[in-house]
């Protein structure tokens, strides 16, 4: 099992409205980078791009689908279910004060839309939500 | 003491521009000082040489300081047609593999290498001048541009304008 983080910009979803990341709602993400990667039950945080007020972790959800390309796309795409939408954000400024998560390719590669995280932060960043009070997802298969 | 550890101290100060500036400049006033020991008809002049290099000194550090601390280091900056260089070589290499993606993935991928050459904690600021230099080149040579990108997102079925 693999975790992403996928990232959106206000303009396309605004992670901050009330009925983005509905639980149990399907939609359909740009799937750009770590395709061969992506494969059903994986995990996936939804993070919203931006000002530092607003920047962070809104939720996470599962994919649900391997990528695929449709004609009129920019990109391939993969179908994920939205499963849990955080009660308050997890901001980006607090991810980055975290020795382990600091290094998270997010935070340099600001024009990228799908981000694969180690093991490690993989673990790191499900304590942290889970500091928060925040339902977190399970990350018993993760490997990598 | 033994005797080669002065010459060695001497040649550890002299190891970049700003030792050799502040050694040669109390060799260069100590020669010009018996010379206006020994020579009585030129001596003002050369006591006017004596106080007038010290600020003349002073300013030459402060200029390079200002304009060019890499000089005083005695770092070589690493100059903008080797940064076009490697970025021409970097786009030539990987522009035909990342061509057989969708266009805006393509656009993406050279966009994320341009931000993360540009974005790490570790490196010197001469550094940073030349990867901002290759990101720079590198959107060029891919005719990519940050606002056109429309990926970050879900997939939203595009309107047709009537």
């Amino acid at each position: 099992m693999n975790v992403f983080v996928f990232q959106s910009v206000p303009d396309k979803l605004n992670l901050r409205e009330q009925d983005a990341i509905s639980e149990g709602q399907k939609d359909t993400w740009c799937a750009t980078r770590y395709r061969s990667d992506m494969k059903p039950g994986d995990i996936v945080f939804f993070w919203m791009a931006g000002d530092e007020y607003f920047r962070g972790l809104y939720g996470w959800g599962n994919i649900i689908s391997t990528p695929y390309i449709k004609p009129g796309w920019d990109s391939h795409g993969v179908d994920v279910i939205y499963k849990c939408k955080f009660k308050k954000p997890i901001m980006a400024r607090s991810l980055r004060e975290d020795k382990e998560l600091s290094g998270m390719l997010i935070f340099r590669a600001p024009q990228a839309t799908n981000f694969l995280l180690e093991a490690a932060q993989a673990k790191r960043l499900n304590r942290l939500i889970k500091d928060h009070g925040e339902i977190t997802p399970s990350l018993e298969e993760v490997k990598r | 003491m033994s005797a080669t550890e002065p010459r060695t101290s001497i040649i550890d100060a002299v190891k970049t521009p700003l030792g050799f500036l502040v050694l040669g400049l109390p060799v260069v006033d100590g020669t010009v000082a018996s010379l206006a020991l020994g020579l009585q008809d030129y001596r003002p002049h050369l006591i006017w040489t004596i106080i007038l290099s010290i600020p003349l000194f002073m300013l030459i550090v402060v200029v390079l300081a200002a304009w060019r601390p890499e000089a005083l280091r005695g770092d070589r900056p690493l100059q903008e047609s080797n940064a076009n260089q490697l970025a021409s070589d970097l786009f030539l290499a990987l522009d035909g593999a990342l061509s057989n993606l969708e266009p805006a993935e393509r656009a993406e991928a050279w966009l994320t290498v341009a931000d993360v050459i540009t974005t790490g904690s570790k490196g010197s600021v001469s550094y940073f001048t030349f990867c901002s230099a290759v990101a720079s080149r590198l959107t060029v040579l891919a005719s990519v541009s940050r606002r056109s990108l429309n990926t970050r997102g879900p997939i939203r079925p595009t309107t047709t304008q009537p």
